[in-house]
């Protein structure tokens, strides 16, 4: 009985110690699991916006090409991945593929893929492991895609097929109220069917005036001649519907306003970039496929 | 019998000791867990409101962005399941990049996040970056 007591003594403190053990380890193993979540989620952050500063870039030409991969590489290292991260960039015509790190034809390329991979220090699963790094992967698919309807911010001016100008694309006719949404953009969607009020041409003409001299560039006579500079803001770059007699939008383009007046087809426009989008007209957005 | 219900006795204080010591822990344990999680939910909401300030059309001509842009990004960042994030908590500012807007940043600043044993700060973290890809109206100041 003596015996039996003396060894029940201490049980409790063993039990004890195996209970901080068991509790020591979960928590180590939830924080190191957690950090490997962040860890995943930021890289999944940094691949996302690598490939949709690439996509911004494409216009189907080399510069365009060339333009994506600096930007990218911009992007990347502003992130300020973890020692030892490595990344690689490819191009398609369509998040489908194929994907080439150098393609040879940019007439149609539109997506770029992004392949992201880091290490993450272990600190207490290391013991259990016996890794001193995990690896964490990112695989990002992003495109340039068509919008079928531009929700807010399009400029309140419109293009007729012969390239004639129709201004003041608004609810309001009043002059001041057609100069400021000239400047801020129409705050209603419009879509391919939609037909379009337009008044106050000669306001109209005065305010995008305005717009040309904010452009860093606002002297080039042609769109080629303003990518080529390349010192352009894109202000004078701008999403335009294409109307018909009836005033009923057909069609979207990016348009190059002219410093003469009038305007010029770009091709595509491509929200968020100074240059246009690698397509003949339509309005595109930069897009993470999902 | 005597010595039995000593043994007893001793059991008890043991059992009391063990419980002082296994309590603090598991339920500090519990409290860095659940601040981690919150700290994730942070995280989320900041990539989702960087992701959305990135597509929303920009009106302003300048990196400071008009009050009604950062209230419509700090409106997808605040949510209920983060107690005390208030819009001041909610920094957003957008890069300018040969002269246009290039790339938004969204993060958290000043938000205090308790944990057992006091309080840290969050201060620039967690914050998500993505290209700008909306449209840009801006209007001239």
């Amino acid at each position: 009985m003596r015996r039996n007591h003396r060894k029940q003594r201490g049980i409790v403190i063993v039990a004890v110690c195996l209970c901080l053990l068991l509790l020591m380890a979960g928590l180590g193993l939830g924080i190191d699991l957690n950090r490997l979540l962040v860890a995943q989620k930021a890289l999944q952050s940094t691949a996302e916006a690598v490939a949709l500063a690439a996509v911004l870039e494409l216009d189907g030409t080399p510069n365009g090409l060339e333009r994506a991969r600096v930007r990218s590489g911009d992007v990347w290292r502003r992130h300020e991945p973890p020692a030892g991260s490595t990344i690689t960039l490819e191009f398609a015509a369509s998040a489908s593929g194929p994907w080439l790190a150098d393609p040879l034809s940019l007439t149609e390329l539109r997506a770029a893929r992004v392949w992201a991979s880091s290490k993450m220090p272990l600190t207490l699963l290391r013991g259990v492991v016996q890794e001193k790094f995990l690896p964490v992967d990112a695989k990002v698919r992003a495109e340039q895609r068509p919008v079928e309807r531009v929700e807010s911010g399009l400029l309140p001016v419109a293009v007729k097929a012969d390239g004639r100008l129709l201004a003041g694309l608004t609810v309001a006719a009043q002059l001041g109220v057609v100069r400021q949404t000239i400047l801020s953009g129409v705050p209603f969607p419009v879509k391919v069917g939609d037909r379009l009020p337009l008044h106050a041409e000669r306001e109209s003409k005065a305010t995008l005036s305005e717009i040309i001299r904010s452009d860093s560039d606002p002297t080039s006579a042609s769109y080629a001649e303003y990518a080529a500079n390349g010192r352009g803001n894109g202000r004078r770059l701008v999403a335009l519907p294409i109307v018909d007699d009836d005033r009923r939008v057909t069609g979207f383009g990016a348009f190059l306003l002219l410093p003469a007046g009038g305007t010029e087809l770009a091709g595509g426009y491509l929200a968020g970039s100074r240059f246009r989008a690698n397509a003949a007209s339509g309005v595109w957005r930069a897009e993470v496929v999902r | 019998m005597k010595r039995l219900s000593q043994t007893r006795g001793s059991a008890l204080i043991e059992f009391a000791i063990a419980l002082a010591v296994l309590t603090p822990v598991f339920v500090g344990g519990w409290q860095f867990f659940e601040a981690y999680l919150l700290v994730e939910d942070i995280h989320q909401a900041v990539i989702e409101g960087a992701h959305s300030a990135a597509s929303l059309p920009y009106d302003s001509l300048t990196e400071t962005p008009t009050p009604e842009f950062r209230h419509a990004v700090e409106n997808v960042v605040l949510r209920p399941s983060i107690p005390g994030l208030r819009r001041e908590h909610v920094r957003v500012s957008m890069r300018f990049d040969a002269g246009r807007p290039n790339e938004v940043e969204v993060r958290v600043a000043g938000y205090k996040l308790g944990l057992p044993g006091g309080a840290i700060t969050l201060d620039g973290k967690p914050k998500a970056q993505y290209p700008f890809r909306g449209y840009w109206s801006g209007s001239a100041p």
